[in-house]
């Protein structure tokens, strides 16, 4: 393998293998996040969970789970959308509500989020 | 939408019961698909008896015995009978191969043969493989060079050469991309392992120039990123290769000069 190759034509198709894969390997570490609060939760008074969401490294780090997952979420559909479903009206739809989903989560959790950080 | 149940005209019904022959020997079951397309019936699944002493030991020689004395409308492809043209794959006992080197003691039970699955079948076990063929057209499978040709041939050293190992020996029989889900599904845009691991064999190749422009081709989210790495082309090619590795070779090209 002597050749160079160039990068020239770089369309979407990659783009979106590199971003699946990242989130993939980021998801690692977030799931063991997502593990810890999943196991403490219950052993917490409500006063406890509001404090410890008021971390701002817990908040940031929440946030940064819900979007890496989310996003992830949606490539993934995205891809299992384009194997099965072939007509092209059926096709945006899927893609439109895909988006919507995704979009409903990010927003409903961010602002949960955001509402129990401020809360006094 | 996926086709998830056979349309009324395809579905299977149960067809002739051939006579069992007379032999002393080893009678082994033969459930053979039919179908015609010079009659309106649907595809039905015929019962064949072979005394296996009375028959060489491979499916094949079955398939001649049952074509040679029982029943001369059986069609099938077959040429070489020795595992290099690739002529007689078929979907065999559940797994797609080539009859030719499927010994009938490997198969256990009544042995089930269909044509390849999810192809458009032309008779009996003779799928119809124009697509496959033109996908493999569409990769352009010969050496491309900028170069003025040599008087004799184009060098390689060993090294460059023993990278197409493992990809050269591909008979292009279909049996991977014919196993392959993602095939079935959309093989009308995704270019199936075979043709990918024929495309990475002329991306790889040392004295081909155009490397750059064969993965240009690629980049598309059908072509090349359909496979999901399910590895059914690696268990049923009979050769031994294993054409996923060859696809995600690809996929590593395309990140590193995407990143680059």
């Amino acid at each position: 393998m002597s050749k160079e190759i160039n990068n020239k034509s770089q369309k979407h198709a990659t783009r979106h293998f590199i971003a699946q894969r990242i989130t993939a390997l980021l998801n690692i570490p977030l799931s063991i996040f997502l593990l810890y609060l999943i196991f403490n939760l219950p052993n917490m008074t409500y006063a406890d969970v509001i404090e410890l969401f008021q971390k701002p490294l817990v908040t940031i780090l929440t946030i940064f789970l819900v979007l890496n997952f989310s996003y992830h979420m949606k490539l993934g559909m995205q891809i299992v959308i384009e194997d099965y479903i072939h007509e092209k009206k059926n096709l945006k739809m899927s893609y439109i509500l895909n988006n919507l989903l995704t979009s409903i989560v990010i927003i409903g959790s961010l602002y949960s989020i955001i509402v129990i950080f401020l809360k006094v | 939408m996926v086709e998830l149940a056979l349309p009324r005209n395809s579905k299977l019904v149960e067809g002739k019961k051939w006579p069992k022959p007379s032999g002393n020997g080893k009678i082994r079951d033969f459930k053979i698909y039919r179908w015609n397309p010079d009659d309106d019936k649907n595809p039905s699944l015929d019962l064949y008896y072979i005394d296996t002493e009375d028959c060489g030991p491979m499916v094949l020689d079955a398939l001649m015995k049952i074509k040679g004395d029982i029943d001369t409308s059986l069609t099938f492809r077959r040429s070489c009978r020795e595992g290099v043209c690739g002529s007689c794959a078929m979907n065999i006992g559940g797994v797609n191969r080539l009859a030719c080197t499927t010994s009938i003691e490997e198969v256990k039970g009544c042995i089930n043969i269909y044509p390849l699955p999810h192809q458009k079948v032309i008779k009996d076990l003779v799928p119809d493989l124009k697509n496959f063929f033109d996908q493999h057209k569409s990769i352009e499978p010969w050496l491309q060079t900028k170069n003025d040709e040599p008087k004799e041939e184009w060098l390689q050293s060993k090294e460059d050469r023993e990278q197409l190992d493992g990809l050269y020996e591909c008979i292009m029989c279909a049996c991977c991309s014919t196993s392959c889900p993602s095939y079935w599904w959309n093989s009308d845009k995704y270019l199936g392992p075979a043709a990918l691991l024929q495309a990475y064999r002329w991306i790889i190749d040392s004295r081909d120039d155009e490397r750059n422009e064969r993965l240009d081709k690629l980049e598309d989210p059908f072509k090349l990123y359909r496979c999901h790495t399910i590895m059914n082309c690696a268990k049923a090619c009979p050769k031994g290769l294993n054409p996923a590795k060859a696809i995600a070779s690809i996929k590593k090209m395309m990140v590193e000069r995407s990143v680059a």
